[in-house]
This record gives C-alpha cells, sequence and structure tokens, in this order.
C-alpha cells in the first residue's frame, strides 16, 4: 500500500501486524528511506540485534523515532541522505577542508616509499 | 498593515531589487498576516555572494577559538530571547509552544556545542615514515556556504547548518523556506548583535525555485547543504555533482515504531502519541508506520485509539493544545489524499482522517486530525510493481 512506503508528513500513522522481531525488521527496511527507527521491548538480545539490523541512520530503544540530540551526527541511509551527517562531530569534517603538510628538515631529499632503509 | 521585512545584504537591511515581496501568514489563522518578506532574485543573490566572498576574507583569518566565541554569545541571546523567538515561531510555522521553545533550545546547545569546538578543531600529526620529517594535516575553512532550510525546524536546522559552517570559518548565505522567514530574520538579528562580521551572513528570502536555484548553481558557492524532499535533493545533487561541490542532503523518511510483544505498552504508546503527532507528524523522523506484535496488535490500537482520540488540536499558542496545525492548505489536502488511497487500498481509518468540524477556533487554520489507519498491508518497496505482484518477502 502507499501510505505504507511514501513519506506523508502528517499526523498520519499506519499500522502493520508482523509475527516476530526478524519480520518486524524486514518491513521496516523495505521501505527506499532509512532516517529513523524504533524498538519497544525488554529483551536485550533483540535489542542488540535490532540496533545493528534496522537499516536507518538513526535508531532508539525505549523510545520514539523523534529526538535527537545536538551533538551526535544526524542523518540517514538510502534515499534519505547523501552520507553526510549533520550534528555532532561529523558535520565539522563537511565545513572543512584538509590540508596535509609535510615538512622535511633533513636537509636532504629522502624519497618517500624508497628510502625505506632501517 | 503587516510589517515588511527586507534581506540582509551586504552588511545592511535591504529591500529585494525586484521591490516583490510575498506574505507570510499563521497556519492556524490565515487571517493574521505576520508580515510581507522578500521575493528575491538573482540579482540580489549577486550582491550576497560578492559580499559574502570579503566576509569569507575577514572570517577565514580569525582565530578558531574567538570564532567560537562569537558563538557562545549567540547561544546566550538565543538563551535569553528563547520565549519570544518561540512565540514568533509558533504563529509562522503552527507547531504548539512547548515545542518550539525545544527548537530554540536544540540552536542554544548547537550553539554552545559550536563554541566548545572552536577551542579543538583538531588537527593530526602522525609519525613520517623518513627521518627529520613532520607529517601533518589540519581543517581550513573552505569558502561560501550555501545553506538551503525547511519549514519544520525554523531555527534548529538553520542553527544546525550555520554554526559549524560558521565555526570553521566559512561565510554563509542562508536562503530559508518561504513558510518560516520570521524566525530566520530573528536569528541573524541575534548573529550580529552577537558579533559577527556583518559580511559573513547574507540572509535572502524568496522561493527555492528562483533564489535556491541560483545558489546551488553558483560557481562561487562551493558548499551546499539542503533539508527537503527527497525529489528536490535529488535536483540539487545533480547540479552540484556536474560542479563538484560539497554537498549534504537531509531529505525524506518513512519512520517505523515496532512494538514487540514483551514491550512496556504505556511506555510504547507515549512513545507513539510523541513521535507520530508532535510537530503534526511533519518532523523529517516523525513516526509514521507502527509496526505492532500480532500477540498485542489488537489491544495496542485500541490503547492509541482512545489516547490519539482525546488530543487536542488548536493553535500552538494555546497552551493547552497538544497538535498544531498543517503548515499550508497544500499539506493538509496531501494528508486527506493519502487517506483516501489507503481506504481504496483496503485499509480501515480506525481513528481521525478527517478536517476537524464544528470547532471555531479550528475553522482558519489547516488543522486535519490524529489519524491512524490499521490494516495495512506491506506493499513492496518499489514502485514499479503492479499491486498484485507479491513481493518475495512477504
Amino acid at each position: 500500500m502507499r501510505v505504507e512506503q511514501e513519506e506523508i508528513f502528517g499526523p498520519v500513522l499506519a499500522v502493520l501486524k508482523v509475527k516476530d522481531l526478524a519480520e518486524a525488521i524486514r518491513v521496516n527496511n523495505d521501505v527506499k528511506y532509512g532516517l529513523s527507527s524504533s524498538l519497544y521491548t525488554r529483551d536485550v538480545n533483540a535489542a542488540f540485534r535490532a540496533m545493528t539490523d534496522l537499516d536507518t541512520g538513526i535508531t532508539y530503544v525505549n523510545a520514539p523515532t523523534i529526538g535527537a540530540e545536538a551533538h551526535l551526527p544526524f542523518g540517514g541511509v538510502k534515499q534519505t541522505g547523501n552520507g553526510h551527517r549533520e550534528g555532532g562531530w561529523e558535520v565539522y569534517d563537511f565545513y572543512s577542508e584538509t590540508k596535509t603538510i609535510y615538512v622535511d628538515y633533513s636537509g636532504t631529499l629522502q624519497r618517500a616509499q624508497i628510502d625505506t632503509e632501517l | 498593515m503587516a510589517p515588511e521585512f527586507k534581506n540582509f545584504i551586504a552588511g545592511e537591511w535591504v529591500a529585494p531589487a525586484s521591490g516583490d515581496y510575498f506574505e507570510n501568514r499563521n497556519p492556524a489563522d490565515w487571517n493574521d498576516m505576520i508580515g510581507r518578506f522578500p521575493r528575491s532574485s538573482a540579482a540580489d543573490l549577486k550582491r550576497a555572494i560578492g559580499s559574502a566572498q570579503r566576509g569569507f576574507g575577514q572570517w577565514s583569518k580569525t582565530p578558531a577559538p574567538i570564532r567560537g566565541q562569537v558563538l557562545l554569545r549567540v547561544g546566550q541571546l538565543l538563551v535569553e530571547r528563547k520565549e519570544d523567538i518561540a512565540r514568533a515561531m509558533t504563529r509562522e510555522m503552527g507547531k504548539v509552544l512547548a515545542e518550539t521553545r525545544g527548537d530554540v533550545q536544540e540552536g542554544i546547545d548547537t550553539a554552545f556545542y559550536a563554541a566548545m569546538e572552536g577551542r579543538k578543531l583538531f588537527g593530526r600529526v602522525v609519525p613520517s615514515e623518513l627521518r627529520n620529517k613532520w607529517a601533518m594535516s589540519y581543517r581550513r575553512p573552505i569558502g561560501l556556504a550555501g545553506l538551503i532550510t525547511p519549514f519544520n525546524f525554523p531555527l534548529a536546522i538553520p542553527t544546525w547548518k550555520m554554526f559549524p559552517a560558521l565555526l570553521c570559518g566559512n561565510s554563509v548565505i542562508f536562503k530559508p523556506a518561504e513558510d518560516v522567514p520570521h524566525t530566520a530574520h530573528l536569528l541573524v538579528e541575534v548573529l550580529l548583535e552577537a558579533g559577527l562580521p556583518a559580511e559573513v551572513v547574507q540572509l535572502v528570502h524568496g522561493q527555492g525555485s528562483v533564489v535556491g536555484r541560483a545558489l546551488v548553481e553558483h560557481p562561487e558557492v562551493p558548499v551546499i547543504s539542503f533539508t527537503g524532499s527527497t525529489e528536490t535533493g535529488s535536483a540539487i545533487g545533480a547540479t552540484c555533482g556536474k560542479m563538484h561541490k560539497r554537498l549534504s542532503l537531509e531529505m525524506g523518511g518513512k519512520n517505523a515504531m515496532m512494538v514487540m510483544d514483551d514491550a512496556d505498552l504505556e511506555l510504547a504508546l507515549d512513545g507513539v502519541l510523541w513521535g507520530a503527532f508532535g510537530t503534526t507528524g511533519q518532523r523529517c523522523t516523525a513516526t509514521s508506520r507502527l509496526i505492532l506484535h500480532e500477540k498485542i496488535h489488537e489491544r495496542f490500537v485500541q490503547m492509541l485509539s482512545d489516547r490519539a482520540g482525546k488530543l487536542r488540536l488548536g493553535p500552538g499558542l494555546d497552551e493547552n493544545a497538544d497538535v498544531g496545525p498543517l503548515i499550508h492548505e497544500e499539506a493538509r489536502q496531501k494528508d486527506a489524499e493519502y487517506v483516501d488511497i489507503a481506504k481504496k487500498e483496503g485499509a480501515s481509518v480506525a481513528i481521525g482522517g478527517r478536517i476537524p468540524q464544528g470547532d471555531k477556533r479550528l475553522e482558519c487554520g489547516w488543522f486535519y486530525e490524529p489519524t491512524v489507519l490499521t490494516g495495512v498491508s506491506r506493499a513492496c518497496a518499489s514502485s514499479r510493481r503492479k499491486s498484485s505482484d507479491r513481493c518475495s518477502l512477504c
């Protein structure tokens, strides 16, 4: 159904029924987007399995899909994003250019990968 | 007469070159006009870019810890103005006051985080393979960053982009969503009062298809950050790819909450009400699918319908309101259309699915009842498939 696949961006919630956690994870992952997911369980094994298998940029355990904090990376996979993150330390990589510098103060030509004697 | 707002270009508040403006109205009461904002053109953007280049020349040479101190003052001013900005934000965007206060708080947190980062914008020194040689890297600013932001977090998302961009020594050109230009205006006022050199930030209001596009296509803007629809993001990505621009995209979601049979159902109920109906479902992380274990499905749907039916719709400035309006008429039409589609495809409306009737407070706003659709079945992810096709995972 389209209501299960397409972003509506309004107060419309689609409810689905599954047999077990494995099916829940498959259903979660079977959309083109991958921003946030949430699992409510008291089973620590189920929680850790879901944390790794849910194909989203963010996963919440025993909390809803919303509630990002400023100091952790924020963003999604698949059609949600292009690999960059906002927030956290990662965004500082996005907005700066890395410059690499070598300073050779030996006074002689040293050839990288060639002058490798002990 | 509603006030007329200006762009901030080249260190001053200026009218758009065209003299054209658009209206900004309260989504909870379309008779309430907040102001008229510049419908800017490529000519305005050109001036902004020339100025931002001068701003970059100055700001990129300012030490990062000093840049951080400016952002610290930004955070402090946002603390002082939290309530005023939250109220202005609710008036133009619609979400309830508790949420717009949270939106400002996110900006405060982001400012203080950026301020700290000013003293630890670390590079690296690593051992060289050769004697008497140092090998290292450091971070340096890139240039002009073009920031295109959405309506749903009028302050927080601009700060997510702007504060790190500034801390890293870039100048910024800010193109906010047309639905929330007033909050953008207030944010730029704060930046200037905090002591940010005037040409480091440029605020250019207007349409994405005009100003946003010109920003993306301009060769002197090497960094673009966009939050919005996947469709627009794809078009931006194509342009930035050809021009070798650095691009950050934050786009659509179809976020699921899963509730297993061993879960604390009361906790999950509080969670889904907040996740699905907070911000009237207009967060990119909003819960739009609820995946229930079959053993608790019936019970949980009943619990959810009972509670969702008690959520109070109302103007966000009313402290008793739980859920505000949608952002505009098209958003409400889209919701109604999707509910119709769901019904045709065999889903049932457990609760909601209507424009509220009979409440005078809601008659002039874009309100829509919190809606729960049950009996939703899985379709294949690929829209190319016909609905009669079976998915291998089903």
